[in-house]
């Protein structure tokens, strides 16, 4: 008897938490700013992994959008209209995402105007039918092929540059700064990220000449790379690109320190995201590289932008120490500013007019832009931008950003 | 040879989990799923204490010991219960792991840290290959850590009666042996193991709480391999581990080395039930 | 007014048996009514994915909660079927009864490979190996290069049926009906013969072994049978998100799902329904849920494995029985009162199914210790053959050689002219039963449950047979009933029939395993110490059972220290002492016998020599 009234108690517990927590609804953020007026807010919805290993660098997006929308909230908003975010949480699990979404859309809610599709390509690729579907117009940062595509997903736009593109940048830029090598080693995970960097990169760097070779690791079961670098060493590289996030990058950097392997590392754009000064020992760091582009290397925020200052203090930590890079940040502000700019030329919140105007957009060059233009056609829904934005910089950072390259 | 000692390092933290997996093994007659979360809570008391607190190493270790064995104990306290069903302990000790990762998660969230290692952190040259001090730690603390515990099971008399609860639960008890105390103290000998464990294991692998999660199935393959029961035969197991993963990952590629590291589980399981060390069983047909 | 709620409750309660199919059919009319309450597109969804999740919950609960193995391969199951039917639809072959099918083979089939091997590895080895299936389904994909790798496969075109397509409402109305039809079947399946079987595989393989049943390939039944809605629940998946990729079949799906068994409650159809939901439903909620509910996951499996397994189902068994609502297996008054059939005659009895039992020179050794020094006897059939000794005279020893549970080490054992060697299961297939001094009697089932299980092997019913309700399996299930009562009447203990086994008094219950024995129409019953522990009105009825079993030329021996009852029943006495045979003969022989006095007493003192010392 007891036993069955501790089974019954428990069960009743759970369910009374979860309606507790369904009743309490998303955890949405509420407004940004106060809806004053009597008109409809521009509503963005961010379905993205606010928990697990990326909860960081959620956060950091999650917050520039934020401090975006407090800005043009105090500024009229997008003509009148406020802006309003909310964040929904699914936990990396792209059928969460995807069940989020379909929430958001179903019959009887208005849908929201701007949908930021995720924190990685997972969970975009799940959502990017529905969007399609429902004719939602979203804007984010990821871009595999699969999603930002013109022919299949019309709706869709990214603010960061193409995988093609920017995959020509990192061979361009490695070109610059190693002259004299011949081949590059690739070391990167076998999930998804490291599969379509592989499928960009390598051909990339063969086209600029050099000859690569390749070595994957498991992220979720390898607790160590010695075996993974030394098959690379054999081959000869001269330079190494290294791709993973949290302990896989710190797993690279600890092999190649202790196989005494002096070749110099270009990390590339999740390798780059690392907090790398506090995983790694300093003559681990030496010779290794992030990317970066101009507007991400560290200048002494007098010579940064009003913009740049504005979400500086906004979002700055008490002791300036960031944990992750700053200018995660600066994509959730450009999330805004960007979709700002495409709603004021459109006259209104629809996703066709939205699309329109991205698509022509006039205001490339917004001095409220913190990662370069924005230019976009009805062919790319990735910004077209000269092909040597990226850069190498140094892994040591100083709020929140990158040293320029061999600065420590 | 930087592979070999690269590979003996990783063999050696599984090493590690399965001289704990055995530990309870031989006194209760029950798989341990949790003393991978362990292994894990003890790595980051020891951070806590050594990188937030800025105790001196040695307390860490102290501390993680002290705490690691008490959630043994907690761990106890329900898996000693009468079972509801055959195997149910196998639910209970997953239940177990589950909340202790929940709870590490809730105080430290998911960025991954680098421990201080308790030892420098040079790079020496032995045997024409280059290798970590705290690798070297972790290979030196398994063997030191078996030895230790082959002689008080064999040499002690505390020793001896835990082996004679593992024998036979009843007659141990008819001779006096307090066989519930005997079991208490075999999840919290392997609690403390595990700490002291976690915490040269944490500047090794960098931690993050599903650390633990990422171990136990691979060490629990050593502990089969070695022979389900035999301390000697867990830390063989996690060496040959390590050896298998690591050149596999080297010279046929990482996409099979959970294959092969599966396939070892399944060979042993079928053709080799008792491991590499595991006595033979006495058949009445 | 108290009428017709009496009326109402009466017919509620009334033949549950008959009823019972009916319940999944309403709420299934109910559940496809939903979409004309205005329930939005994106619940029905939901709904879609807690019943492809209660499928699999489903699986696990055949194979852990009724076979009571953990086998927990159903995540990678559901891989499968998802998998297959992603690749189906995306190259054309997007109809969706056909993906169902193919799931359903596909992870038959799947069910069946991994259970081979696994099965015989068996507890927790299994579980682990199973978990380690999980892990490496990334690296299994990145192998087929069909399926998408470590993406997976997205934007997968839309279902549709006889070429009609289904959107969003159809699938969730076609989820419903699939799921209809499968808790029929399942329903089915448990209340069968198979059910009973698996219940009692799961209290005890020992006694499931001694009944003759193969344990090994029952096990592999549950398994396979488990495999299959898991695969369809994969399917169910696909049809709903359209996409699959490794990111979804994480290790925290695999303890979910056993953690959805468990609440739900595992030994139960509408347990794993709740199950499934739960988990869907828990999946789903805000962040800090999220964190909290690793938590809570973790502390349902912890009290899961301490707690009695019944979770919500067994609440709802409690309710509806404190309601008055019968569970579908307790027999119906009319089906007590149908088969009153006198109780002496048995349907099918041959008064001439004794076999003879002999006992030629057989020596077994333990170590050191001889328990059996070249012991020849025989048992008659139609007789009560007694085996009295002191103890360690060897007289168990000797009854676990003839059950085949001990090898000899040198003598045979014969059963008419054969020679009997081998595993207590094919004894029992050649007719020996043994019963057990401490008697085996799983919980959850009733006493005629238990008695009718003995029948698993004699007229084999197939799964499918049994899950489609033929004809075949009507018959046979309503020939158990009889038999069943039958023996249980032959007993004197007709009327507990519908008492839960393990609520029975000690002296009930060891006439429970002489009722198998009875059913299994064995030709040898051994006895073990059937009367310890029983009082004098207990063994005046279990000592009228077994003049009846005698009645019916089978060949009872009976190992008792109860001497008065020996004495009392026995056609023939065998004395043991130290291994051998000190004395044979018929009741009023023994009583006299000297050297018997002295095995049990010792010598007097006076006849004592020097050289004697006192057994």
């Amino acid at each position: 008897m007891r036993r069955s009234t501790v089974m019954a108690s428990s069960a009743i517990a759970l369910i009374g938490m979860g309606l507790a927590a369904c009743s309490s609804g998303s955890s949405g953020s509420g407004s940004a700013g106060t809806t004053s007026s009597s008109k409809a807010p521009f509503t963005v919805l961010a379905i993205v992994a606010s928990s697990g290993g990326l909860a960081a660098v959620t956060q950091a997006e999650v917050s520039g959008m934020k401090a975006a929308a407090k800005y043009v909230n105090a500024h009229g908003g997008i003509s009148g209209h406020q802006v309003k975010i909310s964040v929904e949480n699914d936990n990396l699990d792209p059928t969460t995402a995807a069940s989020l979404l379909q929430k958001a859309v179903s019959s009887g809610s208005t849908p929201p105007d701007l949908v930021y599709a995720g924190t990685t390509s997972n969970e975009a690729l799940a959502m990017m039918p529905i969007l399609t579907q429902d004719k939602i117009f979203s804007l984010q940062v990821d871009v595999s092929d699969q999603t930002i595509d013109p022919a299949t997903h019309p709706y869709a736009f990214s603010l960061a540059t193409s995988s093609e593109d920017f995959a020509l940048e990192v061979a361009a830029t490695t070109k610059a700064h190693y002259p004299s090598a011949k081949k590059i080693g690739m070391i990167i995970g076998n999930d998804v990220n490291g599969t379509s960097l592989l499928q960009s990169e390598k051909p990339a760097f063969e086209k600029e000449g050099y000859a690569v070779s390749v070595e994957q690791y498991n992220p979720s079961t390898t607790i160590n790379m010695v075996p993974q670098l030394e098959a690379l060493r054999a081959t000869n590289p001269q330079v190494l690109l290294a791709s993973g996030f949290g302990a896989a990058a710190g797993y690279i950097l600890k092999a190649r320190s202790q196989l005494g392997w002096n070749i110099p590392v270009v990390g590339d754009a999740s390798f780059s995201s690392n907090p790398l000064t506090s995983i790694a020992s300093a003559s681990a760091l030496k010779g290794v590289n992030v990317l970066s582009s101009a507007p991400q290397i560290y200048k002494p925020l007098s010579s940064q932008s009003t913009a740049f200052n504005m979400l500086y203090k906004a979002v700055a930590p008490a002791n300036g120490a960031f944990t992750v890079s700053f200018n995660l940040y600066e994509f959730g502000w450009d999330e805004i500013m960007v979709a700002q700019a495409a709603a004021k030329q459109a006259g209104s919140f629809g996703t066709a007019p939205m699309t329109q105007a991205m698509e022509h957009l006039k205001d490339t060059n917004n001095p409220m832009y913190l990662l370069g233009t924005y230019q976009y056609s009805a062919t790319s829904h990735t910004p077209i931008r000269s092909l040597s934005s990226a850069t190498l910089s140094s892994p040591y950072t100083k709020n929140g950003q990158s040293l320029p390259f061999g600065q420590r | 040879m930087t592979l070999i000692w690269a590979a003996l390092s990783s063999g050696a933290i599984y090493a590690l989990l399965a001289i704990t997996y055995n530990v309870v093994y031989t006194s209760v007659g029950v798989f341990n799923f949790a003393q991978g979360a362990i292994l894990a809570l003890g790595a980051y008391i020891s951070y806590w204490a050594v990188d937030q607190l800025k105790w001196p190493p040695l307390l860490g270790v102290l501390l993680a010991a002290a705490v690691c064995a008490a959630a043994g104990a907690l761990e106890a306290r329900v898996v000693l219960l009468p079972k509801a069903f055959e195997h149910a302990e196998l639910l209970t000790t997953v239940g177990a792991a589950t909340i202790i990762v929940g709870i590490v998660a809730i105080f430290w969230t998911e960025i991954v840290r680098q421990p201080t290692s308790p030892v420098s952190g040079r790079t020496f040259t032995v045997f024409g290959g280059r290798v970590d001090a705290d690798q070297l730690i972790l290979v030196g603390l398994a063997i030191v850590m078996t030895a230790g515990l082959e002689v008080w099971y064999r040499f002690t008399l505390r020793g001896r009666a835990s082996l004679a609860v593992a024998e036979n639960r009843k007659a141990a008890e008819l001779r006096g042996i307090n066989v519930r105390a005997k079991s208490y103290g075999a999840f919290i000998l392997a609690g403390a193991l595990a700490g002291i464990a976690g915490a040269f294991v944490g500047p090794e692998t960098y931690i993050y709480p599903e650390l633990g999660n990422t171990l136990v199935l691979v060490a629990f393959v050593a502990f089969v391999l070695g022979g389900s029961g035999s301390l000697l035969g867990g830390t063989v197991g996690g060496l040959l581990l390590g050896l298998i993963e690591n050149l596999t990952a080297r010279y046929v590629g990482t996409d099979y080395t959970d294959l092969i590291v599966l396939g070892v589980l399944l060979g042993t399981l079928v053709a080799l039930p008792n491991g590499i060390f595991g006595g033979q069983r006495v058949r009445t047909i | 007014m108290l009428g017709i709620a009496g009326r109402l409750r009466r017919c509620v309660s009334g033949d549950v048996q008959r009823y019972g199919p009916a319940v999944p059919l309403v709420l299934m009319v109910l559940m496809l009514l939903l979409p004309l309450l205005g329930i939005t597109q994106f619940w029905l969804l939901q709904i879609v994915l807690m019943a492809s999740y209660a499928l699999v919950v489903c699986g696990v609960n055949l194979s852990f909660g009724y076979a009571g193995e953990l086998a927990l391969g159903q995540v990678g199951v559901f891989a499968v079927g998802a998998y297959l039917t992603a690749w189906l639809m995306s190259n054309g072959f997007n109809d969706i009864i056909l993906c169902v099918l193919a799931s359903a083979v596909a992870g038959a089939v799947a069910g069946f490979v991994t259970g081979l091997p696994g099965l015989r590895i068996g507890g927790w080895a299994l579980a682990m190996t199973s978990f380690f299936f999980v892990i490496i389904i990334p690296d299994l994909t990145q192998t087929i290069p069909a399926i998408g790798g470590s993406v997976g496969m997205f934007g997968i075109p839309e279902p549709k049926i006889f070429n009609a397509s289904l959107g969003p409402v159809d699938v969730y109305l076609f989820a419903i009906v699939l799921l209809a039809l499968w808790v029929v079947l399942f329903r089915n399946f448990v209340l069968s013969r198979h059910g009973i079987a698996l219940k009692m595989l799961r209290e005890s393989p020992d006694l499931a072994g001694a009944m003759g049943t193969s344990v090994y390939r029952l096990k592999l039944t549950a398994y396979v049978a488990g495999a299959i809605p898991a695969a369809i629940g994969g399917t169910l998946y696909v049809t709903a998100e359209r996409f699959v990729s490794p990111g979804i079949l994480t290790f925290g799906l695999a303890i979910g799902v056993i953690a959805g068994a468990v609440i739900g409650g595992a030994a139960s159809i509408y347990g794993a329904l709740a199950g499934g939901a739960i988990l869907e439903y828990v999946n789903f909620q805000t962040s800090a849920f999220v964190t909290y509910s690793t938590l809570v996951y973790g502390a349902v499996l912890l009290a899961g494995g301490v707690l009695v397994a019944g979770g919500l189902a067994g609440i709802g068994r409690r309710l509806l029985a404190s309601a008055g609502i019968r569970a579908p297996s307790v027999l119906s008054p009319e089906t007590l009162a149908g088969s009153s059939a006198p109780a002496t005659k048995l349907a099918d009895v041959d008064t001439r199914r004794g076999r003879r039992v002999v006992v030629r020179d057989v020596s077994k050794t333990f170590g050191a210790v001889r328990a059996l020094a070249g012991v020849s006897l025989t048992a008659e059939p139609g007789q009560i053959t007694g085996l009295i000794g002191p103890n360690g005279s060897g007289k168990t020893t000797l009854l676990n050689v003839i059950a085949g549970v001990y090898r000899a080490d040198s003598g045979d054992v014969l059963l008419g002219e054969t020679r009997l060697h081998g595993a207590p299961h094919q004894n029992a297939r050649v007719g020996v039963t043994r019963t057990f001094q401490t008697p085996i009697i799983p919980r959850g089932l009733l006493a005629w449950e238990v008695i009718a299980a003995a029948r698993y092997e004699a007229d084999y019913l197939s799964v499918a047979q049994a899950v489609l309700m033929t004809p075949k399996a009507r018959r046979l299930a309503r020939a158990d009933r009889v038999a069943s009562l039958a023996v249980l009447r032959q007993l004197g203990i007709g009327d507990l029939a519908n008492e839960p086994a393990i609520n029975l008094s000690l002296g009930h219950r060891r006439l429970l395993e002489v009722g198998r024995a009875l059913a299994r129409n064995s030709g040898v019953i051994l006895l073990d110490e059937a009367a310890s522990g029983l009082d004098e009105a207990d063994i005046a009825v279990l000592a009228a059972a077994l003049r009846n079993i005698r009645s019916l030329g089978i060949t009872a021996v009976l190992v008792e220290h109860n001497l008065p009852l020996v004495l009392e029943i026995a056609d023939v006495i065998h004395v043991l002492n130290m291994g051998s045979v000190i004395a044979s003969g018929p009741p009023d022989v023994i009583r006299d016998d000297p050297n018997v006095a002295e095995s049990y007493l010792g010598k007097r003192k006076a006849d004592r020599t020097t050289e004697e010392t006192a057994p």
